[in-house]
């Protein structure tokens, strides 16, 4: 029958959470779900390690009620299904997901697959963005929601985007001692935002609420600011910027930086889903059928195939199960999905307002200095970057990286891939979804010899035993 | 150790913890259960590594095991990455690799 | 480029491999006016994401005299191009574990000397003596010095940009749609409606050499093959030398680059002609870690980072198809280099020019006559699309 599928859900965010629990009810009971965090609730609504007392309020603010119904909702599935966490899912090959955990690696068939695959910081590179004391801003959040620390003594958050506020809010509430927020984004900007997300006003009043607190805390604001440099020689002194047509420079030991969010998009990739260009947003995206269809048998949903947020995720995480469920002969209540279809229209609305509040400001690649290092992995420049572009007048990302080396480090290119593709066509002049995007490829994070090795074929296992006992004592060969 | 006396990091609450002890170059640091490898280093000290590049300390950047900034290498041979790996007690961890 | 009219050319080179683009660079260093046509970027298939061995060591006997020469160039190979593209002789080694293997290197290292290729033959102490870091017992190995390592990634590029300062015309992203003879002169029509004639054609079309072969009436039995690899993130370098160990019938190699990574292979990818793309298998990555832990004991606890694999033809014995076409005067036919041709590349240039400019080489390629198979009447169903 149509409910002994086997299916997959990747990830244990507000997407995967809400999928798996609805594919749950419907009554799939084949169903693994594979998450790397050792806990469910993905980034947003991450849980403190066991031992940890703060109460959810303080971890969660005014999201805390919602939290705690995914970690309930989440919770009381777990042992139900076959639910495998601090497990990463490092590549998608014929119909089986490959996974590594503590104790070696593993395949895990599938008929269908759910990927809900979450988001990292999108990062523009600065001088001096590799300096101990420089965290991402969700980074940042970590720090202080999963392990009650913050990243310095003095912090500066800079960049761009509603976590900017946020996480210096937090901060600033948990007794951290915030320097100042330095958000690249306009008055005027946030002004053109607010028109687009005056229908949901409790979402933004939310956002002014924080820089209301922030303002009385005396913490430094500033908006239209073009970042310089962070300052240091072993670790973060400070940082230089310039705002209203003036340099300064603000003595800290950490910086929170970040601008928006980039999905996690590997897996999808090489599960042979196709990718679309967001234009609004300079980013590439899992092209799916609007229901979270994106490929033969594969779904996809939340910040992993586009950013929304952690309630549009829940949503497209609900939303493609059904999608699934539909695909197998058990279609759910129309009425649901047509409310979940309204939902995410008026959350997509507000979307636009945040994205028009907090533009990505792209021209900063092309006018980074030469010395700066574009690929942490591989500490490659944008000098270097450049010489190459000048030299091979490669037409694309992929080749550009197999020139030059970036992107080819330990993070696959997914922290300064992006960055690439801008470089290149700031450089070019070329349009930024002519250049590409770098492909998704496995393992989408490092994976261990030593666990590989587990799965090795047997006659291949046997012929390098018998050549350890060919020089043995008491084994002949 | 791993640089200057201070931590990069300061702890704002949830001290009541069991008490962990790992090694850092021979060196040992207390930290709490539940603390991260990369947690425990930065409260510690401000940084985890040197790049293997030349381009000075790193002290990890994602923080949620993304970006792979953080690998570090236990003197067992085996790699960990320090922001998704917690503490255990005796874990001792190598930050100079001859070269 | 934005042409109409056809051009007239001395050769056209169809594919943007090492063989092609190297092909293009001899010919132009000896005055021929050269066009080279690639559907995609130079270097980007076999030639641009192999493991970049440059090995003399364990060669067909047929292929070494070519090997050799092509040897000689990567020694100046910075002078050549002005890069040396990462090239570094490290020597090679091949290390043996079984009594009929070794036996089989040594009666190898003995027709080697003949070539002068340089051989080395150690034993299991001397082995573990000088390279530390092999983890397994051996019996003994096969060392050449002169043997090392280059960037593929940048060869084929470096080549290119190279030949083009000597005015070959190295055209990329523009496939040929058609080719044909028209009894005097080659005429080819490509994806950006250029039109070029030229009494000479080099087949150097790689694994899609037999389909471009099968344009002018002639079948050759190539079946392609994806070389696979996995690289490691960088650590302290140790492994001084490339190190070849054949388990259960396949070839484990490996050897660490400068900045610290450790590449090594064994495949077989999983590759696709028609959509140009190549997967590698998971578990014949398994088996390469499962060999590689022993090997190099160091890994165990170390990561990889990367696994690719890449789309290259295969010929039955391996050997590539080199030479002059019987069916068309002028038509040359130079792929299915098998999985080891990136050491080959230079020397395959050079040879190319001599037969195209003197009408013969002075190097044997015997050993490659592209008319060595008895093939079917027909296209092999490989070959045709």
């Amino acid at each position: 029958m149509a409910g002994n599928d086997r299916i997959v859900v990747v990830g244990s965010g507000p997407a995967g959470s809400r999928a798996a629990e609805t594919l749950y009810r419907a009554g799939c009971r084949n169903l693994t779900l594979i998450s790397e965090a050792p806990a469910s609730g993905g980034q947003i609504y991450r849980r403190q390690p066991a031992g940890f007392k703060r109460p959810p309020a303080s971890l969660y603010g005014d999201d805390a009620a919602k939290a705690l119904r995914l970690h309930d909702a989440f919770d009381a599935l777990a042992g139900e299904i076959d639910y495998r966490p601090n497990t990463l899912v490092w590549n998608i090959f014929e119909g089986a997901v490959h996974t590594s955990d503590a104790s070696g690696t593993d395949r895990v068939e599938f008929d269908r697959l759910v990927l809900s695959t979450g988001a990292m910081d999108r990062i523009i590179p600065i001088p001096g963005w590799t300096l101990p004391g420089v965290f991402t801003l969700g980074g940042s959040q970590i720090a202080l929601k999963n392990q009650a620390c913050s990243i310095g003594r003095a912090v500066v958050f800079a960049g761009t985007g509603p976590l900017l506020y946020l996480v210096a809010y937090q901060y600033a509430k948990a007794g951290a001692n915030v320097v100042a927020v330095l958000d690249s984004a306009s008055y005027a900007d946030k002004v053109r935002g607010a028109a687009r997300m005056a229908r949901m006003p409790r979402m933004l009043l939310r956002g002014l609420a924080y820089r209301r607190y922030l303002s009385r805390k005396r913490i430094m604001l500033r908006e239209g600011v073009r970042l310089r440099s962070i300052e240091g020689g072993d670790s973060v002194q400070g940082i230089h910027f310039s705002a209203g047509g003036r340099d300064a420079f603000v003595p800290c030991d950490a910086v929170g930086l970040g601008f928006g969010l980039s999905p996690e998009m590997q897996l999808a990739e090489i599960a042979g889903c196709r990718t679309r260009f967001d234009a609004d947003n300079r980013q590439w995206v899992v092209a799916h059928d609007g229901q979270g269809r994106a490929g033969d048998g594969i779904y996809v949903a939340g910040d992993g195939s586009a950013i929304g947020g952690a309630d549009v995720a829940e949503l497209a995480g609900e939303r493609a199960a059904l999608a699934l469920l539909a695909d197998i002969g058990l279609p759910g209540p129309k009425a649901r999905l047509r409310q979940i279809e309204r939902d995410l229209g008026q959350l997509a609305a507000f979307r636009k307002g945040v994205e028009t509040s907090f533009p990505f400001p792209a021209g900063w690649i092309g006018e980074a200095p030469d010395e700066t290092i574009l690929c942490r992995c591989e500490n490659v420049t944008f000098g270097e970057v450049r010489a190459a572009i000048d030299r091979f007048e490669p037409q694309e990302v992929n080749r550009l990286k197999a020139l030059a080396r970036p992107g080819m480090g330990r993070c696959q290119g997914r922290v300064c891939g992006p960055v690439l593709a801008e470089l290149l066509s700031a450089t070019t002049g070329k349009a930024l979804d002519q250049v590409g995007k770098l492909r998704g490829q496995g393992p989408v994070k490092p994976i261990s010899y030593g666990r590989t090795c587990g799965q090795a074929d047997p006659q291949v296992d046997a012929w390098m035993r018998a050549g350890e006992k060919r020089d043995g004592d008491d084994q002949g060969f | 150790m791993t640089g200057s006396s201070a931590g990069q990091f300061i702890r704002l609450g949830e001290t009541q913890r069991a008490p962990v002890e790992i090694h850092i170059d021979g060196e040992s640091i207390s930290c709490l259960a539940g603390d991260t490898l990369l947690t425990a280093m930065l409260l510690n000290g401000r940084r985890l590594r040197h790049s293997e590049f030349g381009d000075g300390p790193r002290a990890g950047f994602c923080n949620m095991g993304a970006c792979q900034d953080c690998w570090l290498l236990l003197s067992s041979g085996e790699r960990v990455r320090a922001c998704t790996t917690e503490v255990r007690d005796g874990m001792d961890v190598v930050t100079r690799e001859a070269r | 480029m934005a042409m109409t009219r056809v051009f007239e050319t001395d050769v056209i080179i169809i594919g943007g491999g090492i063989a092609g683009v190297c092909s293009a660079y001899y010919l132009a260093r000896r005055g021929a006016r050269v066009s080279l046509f690639e559907r995609g970027a130079v270097g980007t298939q076999a030639s641009g994401v192999n493991f970049g061995g440059l090995r003399t060591n364990g060669r067909a006997e047929p292929e070494l005299p070519l090997s050799l020469r092509a040897r000689r160039q990567w020694q100046k190979i910075e002078a050549l191009v002005g890069d040396s593209c990462e090239t570094e002789i490290t020597g090679h080694v091949e290390i043996c574990d079984r009594p009929e293997h070794l036996a089989a290197v040594e009666q190898w290292s003995v027709m080697a000397e003949h070539h002068g290729v340089g051989v080395q033959m150690l034993t299991g102490a001397e082995v573990a003596r000088r390279f530390p870091w092999i983890g397994t017992k051996v019996l003994g190995g096969c060392f050449v010095a002169g043997d090392g390592a280059a960037n593929p990634r940048l060869v084929t590029p470096v080549f290119a940009i190279a030949a083009r300062r000597l005015g070959a015309g190295i055209y990329e992203y523009d496939a040929v749609r058609t080719a044909r003879h028209d009894g005097t002169c080659f005429q080819i029509e490509t994806e950006s409606g250029t039109k070029a004639r030229a009494p000479i054609l080099i087949n150097a079309a790689g694994a899609w050499g037999a389909r471009l072969a099968a344009q002018f009436s002639e079948i050759f039995p190539l079946d392609v093959m994806a070389p696979q690899m996995v690289v490691s993130e960088p650590f302290p370098r140790m492994v001084t030398s490339t190190v070849d160990y054949p388990v259960n019938g396949r070839f484990f190699y490996a050897r660490q680059i400068g900045r610290g990574n450790l590449l090594f292979g064994r495949g077989p990818g999983r590759a696709d002609l028609d959509t140009g793309r190549a997967k590698y298998v998971p578990q014949n990555l398994f088996d390469a870690s499962r060999i590689a832990v022993d090997v190099l004991p160091f890994l165990r606890g170390r990561n990889f980072i990367r696994s690719w694999a890449g789309v290259e033809g295969k010929s039955p014995d391996s050997l590539p198809f080199l030479g002059r076409s019987r069916a068309v005067g002028g038509l040359i036919h130079a792929f299915g280099f098998s999985g080891h041709g990136f050491q080959l590349g230079p020397g395959i240039g050079e040879v190319v020019a001599e037969l195209v400019l003197d009408g013969r080489t002075s190097t044997q390629i015997e050993g490659f006559d592209p008319y060595r198979f008895e093939v079917p009447s027909k296209p092999m169903q490989a070959q045709t699309a």
